[in-house]
């Protein structure tokens, strides 16, 4: 049992890359063999993730080192609560977003470049919340950012082009800054394990640097303000499982990066004495205003979407420079929340654009009666995004803010109250309109759109539901790691 | 006393039930079961969702005979990892028992309502939700589970609201939507305060932990105003109400202004009046947070009544009188719950006069929204400037509004007289208490606004039922259904029930309720013994009538019903346009601004980068350029050398050839000195090998000369041999011959025996061979051979 438990973490983070060779000469074969080995590997991942479970839950934190690359540089896999959580997550959701795929895809051109590159960015994912020190995480970081490029042009028209550009040159400038960072750590640190302990110890100007460095890395990742702009146009010209994918869980990686950091690299005394959390809790601020506010212009659908993103994920940001272990659980049942909440919407928008091809919204009048199961989990996603109870949006507000309270911080609170109601000024709008608003005026006959097929409406309706779910539930195994994770972390996360 | 021993009880520990959880969920469970109606069961559906609402009244009324005894309590721990807790007390039943009910005569007469009008089932499904939602709101047991019911309510009675989904009813809903969740959001920040300074927010008296604690209790109790004042329909925060009251389904606003206003005072009232109070009566007078946030709720009362009346009186539409009516009666509620939290323990007056006026006003309010509805019903026009005369059609709605118009009021012998009168002492409490003259004229307000309110309701009345009947309603069918009438005539019966036995309730319910409040024994002995029939009062009443007439008077005669004040005039115009216009400017559109300009910071950035690249590509061309350039005269330069060195290489060449040549010379010298050593040299070799060669020659002919001797031995020794052969073999040959002599002699001897006839024979033979020509020719060869012989011995003999 002792290999098996070492094993399984290197195989969560490889069976995906191997597998993207095998679909990648699977399809030359047939589609439905490469659809099916897709999904396959999806959801063994999923599968194998939940294998870590047992040992997560009994406390421990599965240590695999591989080789090494110069003394004291270990590529290596760690496993603790928070890199399960995250895993879980991610794969979940990649799970159904790779469902949604079969029948969204089916209408869209290059599917055989679609599907590996959905594997391999999995692979990047996972990888990068196993790994076990920041060398094999900027490696799967960099895997990560790539291969979403590919996936961001997918459509291929000149926005896309354009827009994956921007993200590219962006990801590129982020991944250097991210190994500067990790370097700098290397140097006054003699290690950049996450299991040696608090690495950086003594403020210094260069540790400053890297902390900005680190700040630059992840926070491109994670949407932050001033380094969002590539967010609002690579995310809406996606296909949409890849919007939902990328605004759902590859943001996060940015805000786990940060969590890592905080935690593991510096410390909250360290980054508490020196003041230069405030760094991040003033730029996370400006971004939850910043994208709340564009949110509320946006016409586009997807864009309204990706600008909302900005805004919770800003929350994220915000959530973990408070420092209080309540702020810290809601912080990362946040992260939970968001990616089921965005999923959600991203996928219920893909299936309307899919079904009517209109992307803006004031054409989408009416389109509730027409697909009443698809705007009804877009509905339950976006007034949990509002914070409406009893959905997780609500409590991981809750959480958020009392944690806010408890550091004696209530400016926060109002930032995050006032971002409510400016999602609520930009969400609303957008149900009622599908529910009660008047079809959009077309030549001749109106449209008559049936519902999404099955395989998109189910990931749909399940991840709704567990928007619902994860809110209103006693046994709320989100909450649940998220309180340990946050116990972990508080206790110094060894 | 009993409400001593009722206030010792209100440590016993409350009684588990699940009741409370029934009348939440049976309301939706119902509406779920209406929407599954409308495919399998169509015809079921009304009653259906009537049978829903009476289902729920009677789970509610079961709740009364335990929560009069102490309150019922009901626990779910763990739902959104912070417990739903439903408590159940005599205040909150009330409410719940007059929402159960009301909501059942509402959903009737929507039945009847409804029968022609669009998405019926969407109607019925949300009037079912918003009841459990209501219900939840009031059968809460803390401040978070309230909260979740309150939301639910403001999402589905947005349904209800936006129903006709005309343009006015979408932006009437919105405004109610938008609103409502800046409150619910202001609310929230009110209950993060509250839990974060006690960690709790049970509806309870919680004052002594919050004394101890950190929290600033103005900042809190301000924030559950605006929060709740938004539902509640207090002024400044309004404007939805006369917006999204008019435009919805009759029975909807019915519920929306006669019920669900109600739970913005509720809970105000929940946070003012019970929780921030202490537990117990306090021993000295203190003045307490509570008292002044109360003192602050009084005047917001008597604005809210007074301005709220003002506009009714101003407005034409019939269910818009209703709905700035609700605003104005709020008000009278918000002052008897400011009086109560002012007074503090004292302020038993207050409280039964806001909850008493609750009662009411939710009766006769209902029952004017359902019965100009039911006008609506027919005439599908409520402008009182347009309809006239109906006295003579409907006289049977007529005396219902009378009913009404006698209970709002305040006419002795109806509802509305009891509770005003005791809000009346209230105010007047108030002001003696604090020997305060603003207070005595918060007092001649209130009575103003009574007669206002007298007054604008005979402008309703005059409009709807008196005058001359226009051509186009005259010919219209005033038959109703038996909801209709039922329905209104329970309404009437409970108005008139009430006004004439104004104590039964107040010693029943409204005095028992306050159990669970701190209030102070004697104070509420005395509201006990209390008796609304005495002079004084009536003579109010009386006062009130009188100063109505004067007032309905003066204003006809100077047109001031028909009065249209300037839209900018309204506090929407005034405060919420701008506000809204600033929240999106510099939201927004700043933020919107601020972002394109960063993105176009990003993207300049990155142009002046590709000049930057540009600049550097030229850079480098000329660079290079200059390299080539220079390269080429450096090239020229080498050409130069190249010559010069291959001049020099010449020169060298030459003086090489000179040199060479006189070393060759000197070689030659050399060669031939070299040659005539070689060739002396050679002379020796010659001679020296000459001689060897004699020396080998002469050692040669030794040799040879030796080997000749052995040869000659050797021959000679042959010789002698062959000799010796030779003697041998003429030996073997002389025997041989003597043989053959022996042979020959023999066969001579034969050959002569027998040659004698052969002799001829030869010479024959050789004759007949040669022939005679033959024999010739070898005789001239004979001839020619004896000459030559002869020749030669001649030519030889002339030689020799």
């Amino acid at each position: 049992m002792e290999i098996f438990k070492q094993i399984l973490p290197v195989w969560i983070a490889m069976f995906p890359i191997v597998m993207t060779f095998v679909i990648y000469f699977a399809q030359k074969r047939s589609e439905k063999l490469r659809n099916g080995l897709s999904v396959a590997t999806s959801v063994i991942t999923f599968l194998s993730v939940v294998l870590l479970f047992p040992y997560i839950l009994a406390g421990e934190i599965i240590e695999v080192k591989l080789f090494s690359l110069l003394p004291n540089l270990v590529v290596s896999f760690r496993v603790d609560i928070l890199s399960f959580s995250l895993s879980i997550l991610s794969s979940f959701i990649w799970m159904l977003a790779t469902i949604y795929s079969l029948d969204y895809m089916r209408h869209e051109h290059g599917g055989n470049r679609y599907y590996p590159v959905l594997m391999v960015t999995l692979a990047g994912c996972i990888g990068l919340f196993l790994a076990g020190d920041f060398f094999t995480l900027f490696v799967f970081f960099e895997l990560m950012s790539l291969a979403s490029y590919v996936l961001v042009i997918h459509e291929e028209t000149v926005e896309a082009l354009r827009s994956g550009y921007k993200y590219l040159i962006m990801t590129i400038i982020g991944g250097l800054a991210l190994f500067f960072g990790i370097i700098i750590t290397f140097e006054l640190a003699g290690s950049v394990s996450l299991g040696a302990g608090v690495l950086i110890r003594e403020p210094s100007t260069l540790a400053l640097v890297a902390f900005l460095a680190y700040l630059v890395g992840f926070g491109m990742k994670a949407g932050m303000f001033p380094l969002h702009v590539w967010l609002p146009d690579a995310h809406p010209v996606a296909p949409s499982p890849a919007s939902a994918l990328l605004s759902g869980i590859m943001l996060k990686t940015g805000a786990y990066g940060l969590l890592r950091v905080i935690f593991h690299v510096y410390g909250m005394q360290l980054l508490q004495e020196t003041g230069w959390i405030l760094i991040l809790a003033v730029l996370a601020v400006i971004s939850i205003l910043l994208g709340s506010a564009v949110a509320l212009t946006q016409e586009d659908l997807k864009r309204r979407l990706a600008y909302s993103s900005i805004g919770q994920m800003g929350y994220v940001l915000l959530g973990m420079t408070i420092l209080s272990e309540r702020a810290l659980l809601g912080d990362i049942f946040h992260i939970f929340s968001h990616a089921t909440m965005k999923s959600t919407l991203f996928l219920a928008a893909g299936a309307i654009i899919l079904k009517t091809g209109k992307r803006k919204i004031k054409d989408l009048g009416g389109i509730g009666r027409q697909m009443p199961v698809t705007m009804a989990a877009f509905t339950v996603a976006a007034l949990a995004m509002v914070g409406i109870p009893p959905l997780n949006g609500f409590v991981s507000k809750w959480t958020l803010a009392l944690g806010a309270l408890d550091a004696r911080q209530p400016y926060y609170v109002v930032v995050l109250l006032i971002s409510s109601l400016l999602n609520g000024l930009y969400y609303l709008p957008i149900i009622i309109n599908a529910f009660f608003g008047r079809e959009a005026e077309g030549e001749g006959e109106p449209l008559k759109i049936d519902e999404a097929p099955s395989k998109m409406l189910v990931p749909i309706v399940v991840i709704a539901f567990c928007t619902l779910l994860f809110g209103l539930m006693p046994w709320n195994i989100p909450f649940d790691l998220s309180r340990r994770a946050a116990e972990f972390l508080f206790r110094g996360g060894f | 006393m009993f409400f001593m021993a009722a206030q010792d009880m209100a440590t016993i520990e409350s009684i588990s039930s699940l009741l409370p959880p029934a009348a939440v969920a049976v309301p939706l469970i119902g509406s779920l079961l209406v929407l599954g109606a409308e495919r399998w069961a169509g015809k079921w559906r009304d009653s259906l969702a009537v049978l829903t609402a009476l289902l729920t009244l009677v789970i509610v009324m079961l709740m009364l005979p335990s929560v009069l005894q102490r309150p019922l309590q009901f626990e779910l721990p763990g739902i959104m990892q912070l417990g739903l807790l439903l408590r159940v007390d005599l205040f909150g039943f009330v409410f719940a028992a007059l929402m159960s009910l009301i909501w059942l005569l509402a959903t009737l007469h929507a039945t009847a309502y409804m029968a022609h009008e669009h998405a019926q089932t969407r109607f019925f499904v949300f009037l079912l939700a918003t009841l459990g939602s209501c219900l939840g709101v009031v059968l809460s047991g803390d401040l978070v589970s309230l909260f979740l019911f309150f939301e639910m309510m403001t999402f589905f009675s947005y349904v209800l609201v936006i129903h006709e989904q005309t343009p006015d009813a979408m932006h009437a809903g919105g405004v109610m939507l938008y609103l409502s969740v800046a409150g619910g959001l202001v609310i929230l920040m009110g209950i993060f305060l509250l839990y974060a300074g006690i960690g709790t927010a049970a509806i309870k008296p919680l004052y002594d932990l919050i004394a101890q604690s950190a929290l600033n209790p103005y900042v809190v109790m301000l924030l559950f105003i605006v929060g709740f004042g938004i539902k509640a329909g207090m002024i400044p925060l309004h404007i939805w109400l006369p917006k999204a009251h008019p435009v919805a389904p009759s029975p909807a606003s019915a519920l929306l202004s006669a019920l669900m206003i109600k739970t913005g005072a509720y809970g105000i009232f929940r946070v003012v009046g019970m929780i921030f109070t202490p537990a117990q009566v306090p021993e000295t007078v203190t003045m307490l947070p509570s008292m002044e946030i109360g003192y602050l709720i009084i005047w917001i009362g008597i604005v809210t009544m007074f301005l709220g009346a003002f506009m009714a009186l101003l407005s034409t539409g019939a269910k818009k009188i209703l709905a700035y009516s609700s605003v104005s009666q709020m008000g009278y509620i918000l002052m008897g719950m400011g009086v109560a939290a002012y007074l503090g323990a004292e302020g038993a007056m207050g409280f039964a006069g806001a909850l008493y006026h609750i009662i009411n006003h939710a009766f006769f309010k209902a029952g004017f929204f359902l019965l100009v509805g039911s006008i609506y019903m027919v005439t599908h026009e409520l402008d009182i400037r347009v309809l006239g005369g109906l006295r003579q059609k409907v006289p049977f709605i007529m005396v219902i509004f009378l009913i009404a118009y006698a209970g709002i009021g305040g006419i002795p012998g109806f509802n509305g007289y009891v509770s005003k009168t005791l809000l009346h002492h209230a105010i007047v409490e108030a002001a003696t208490h604090g020997n305060s003259s603003l207070l005595m004229l918060a007092e001649k307000i209130f009575m103003l606004t009574s007669a206002m309110t007298l007054c604008y309701f005979a402008k309703l009345f005059r409009g709807l039922f008196l005058g001359e009947m226009p051509e186009k309603f005259a010919k219209l069918d005033y038959s109703f259904t038996w909801p209709v009438y039922t329905v209104l005539s329970i309404f009437g019966a409970i108005i008139l029930a009430i006004g004439l036995f104004p104590h039964f309730l107040l010693k029943k319910i409204i005095i028992p309720a306050m159990q669970w409040f701190t209030y102070d024994g004697h104070m509420v002995e005395h509201l006990f013994e209390l008796n609304v029939w005495n002079l004084p009062d009536l003579q109010g009443s009386a006062v009130v009538v009188i100063m109505a007439v004067i007032l309905f008077a003066l204003l006809d005669r100077s047109g001031f019903f028909t009065l249209q004040f300037p839209k900018w005039l309204s506090v929407e115009y005034l405060f919420y346009l701008p506000a809204a216009r600033f929240v999106q400017k510099t939201f927004a559109q700043a933020g919107t601004v601020f972002d394109r300009a960063l993105n176009q910071v990003y993207l300049d950035l990155s142009a002046t980068a590709r000049k930057l690249c540009l600049f550097f590509g030229r850079l480098d061309a000329a660079l290079n350029t200059t390299y080539e350039s220079s390269g080429g005269l450096g090239m020229a330069l080498v050409e130069r050398s190249e010559q010069f060195d291959k001049a020099l290489n010449q020169a060298y060449l030459t003086s090489a050839g000179g040199a060479r040549k006189l070393v060759d010379g000197t070689g030659k010298f050399d060669r031939s000195l070299n040659r005539v050593y070689e060739t002396s040299a050679k002379g020796a070799r010659k001679l020296a090998n000459s001689t060897e060669k004699f020396d080998r020659s002469l050692n040669e002919a030794y040799l040879v000369s030796a080997a000749g001797a052995r040869r000659l031995a050797e021959g000679s020794d042959k010789l002698d041999k062959s000799l010796n052969q030779a003697y041998v073999l003429s030996g073997n040959v002389g025997r041989k011959i003597a043989h053959r002599t022996s042979d020959l002699d023999e066969s001579l001897n034969t050959m002569y025996e027998s040659s004698g006839p052969r002799t001829l024979s030869f010479w024959n033979r050789l004759r007949l061979w040669a022939g005679w020509r033959s024999m010739n020719f070898y005789f001239d060869i004979f001839l020619v051979a004896i000459v030559l012989v002869l020749l030669f011995l001649i030519i030889y003999a002339y030689l020799a």
